[in-house]
């Protein structure tokens, strides 16, 4: 059984499951939005560096909807963000990502005891950048992953660390609104 | 009923921070530090090489000599500086500017990548081909 500081939450279904996805998705692609509207050049010094604010509608519906609905939502996400503002690299690049974080969120649940969102943040957005460094490896060769791989560790720390929190603080009341009852 | 209860309920994460979470930061500090160590004790570069993804030929630039390049490709220009033994991008029309605030990059291996204009520059130790005109190919 999850110990106190865990959330109990019952997984929806039907109806309830179809329309809370959707929500989900719709949020996820409005943070993604904001995030590529924001000039995060001027806001932090490191280059290539986001807040990963989608990654947290991920991981909400990973833990209070399902794991498949987290892949979908996560996969529908990165193909319509690359299809309105991207080209075939950023798709490339998005989905490495997408498919590391999602990595990061099933070796963070195996965790689930001992840590806490804050630790699964960083782990999922640490590893996020990794995907999005072999991306780039990919294409322009494999100094690019020494080059850019220190600053994009430190920013997933940064960023991670960030929504960690957020979610930390969140997550009761999200659980009691998405699955309309937990006890923390 | 047991059963059934288990996976009705879905496991979640804790909600306090703990030891094992400043262990996760701790260790992407480490792997960061690891990786930028090579980069600190690597010498100064020579010259730069402009890779363009896909079939264009590559370019290689001397680092010694102060110049202005124009860079275009997939449809994005971008700004390169060359200026006292570094190489920064000044200008970019590419959507996210990640090349542009990459800064300068002057050591063995430094790199600035844009992805959107499929655009990187790499600095090198030795003069690899030469001057502005040379293609590495």
């Amino acid at each position: 059984m999850p110990s106190q500081d865990n959330i109990v939450t019952k997984r929806p279904s039907g109806v309830r499951h179809l329309c809370l996805c959707a929500m989900l998705l719709g949020v996820a692609l409005l943070l993604s939005y904001l995030e590529h509207l924001l000039p995060w050049e001027l806001l932090l010094p490191l280059p290539g560096i986001r807040p990963g604010w989608a990654q947290l509608a991920v991981t909400v519906t990973y833990f209070f909807v399902g794991r498949r609905s987290a892949a979908l939502l996560s996969a529908t996400r990165v193909v319509i963000m690359a299809l309105l503002f991207g080209s075939a690299m950023s798709f490339c690049f998005a989905a490495c990502g997408a498919v590391l974080a999602f990595v990061g969120l099933l070796v963070g649940e195996r965790l689930h005891r001992r840590c806490s969102y804050l630790g699964l943040g960083v782990l999922c957005a640490t590893l996020h950048n990794v995907g999005q460094a072999l991306a780039a490896s990919v294409f322009f060769g494999a100094t690019v992953i020494l080059s850019y791989l220190p600053v994009l560790l430190l920013g997933g720390v940064l960023t991670g660390a960030l929504g960690g929190v957020l979610l930390n603080l969140c997550a009761a009341r999200l659980a009691r609104l998405l699955t309309g009852g937990a006890k923390s | 009923m047991k059963k059934e209860q288990m996976i009705l309920f879905s496991r979640s994460m804790r909600t306090r921070a703990t030891w094992c979470d400043a262990l996760l930061a701790l260790l992407c500090i480490c792997a960061a530090v690891l990786c930028l160590l090579p980069q600190w004790i690597a010498p100064r570069g020579a010259s730069i090489t402009v890779a363009y993804a896909g079939a264009r030929a590559n370019e290689v630039f001397s680092l010694s000599e102060n110049r202005e390049i124009f860079l275009e490709h997939n449809g994005y220009h971008l700004t390169l500086i060359i200026e006292n033994g570094t190489a920064f991008v000044r200008e970019s029309d590419c959507p996210d500017r990640v090349c542009q605030s990459r800064g300068e990059i002057a050591r063995n291996g430094d790199t600035i990548v844009c992805a959107p204009a499929g655009i990187s520059v790499t600095v090198h130790s030795e003069e690899k081909g030469g001057d502005a005109d040379a293609i590495a190919g």
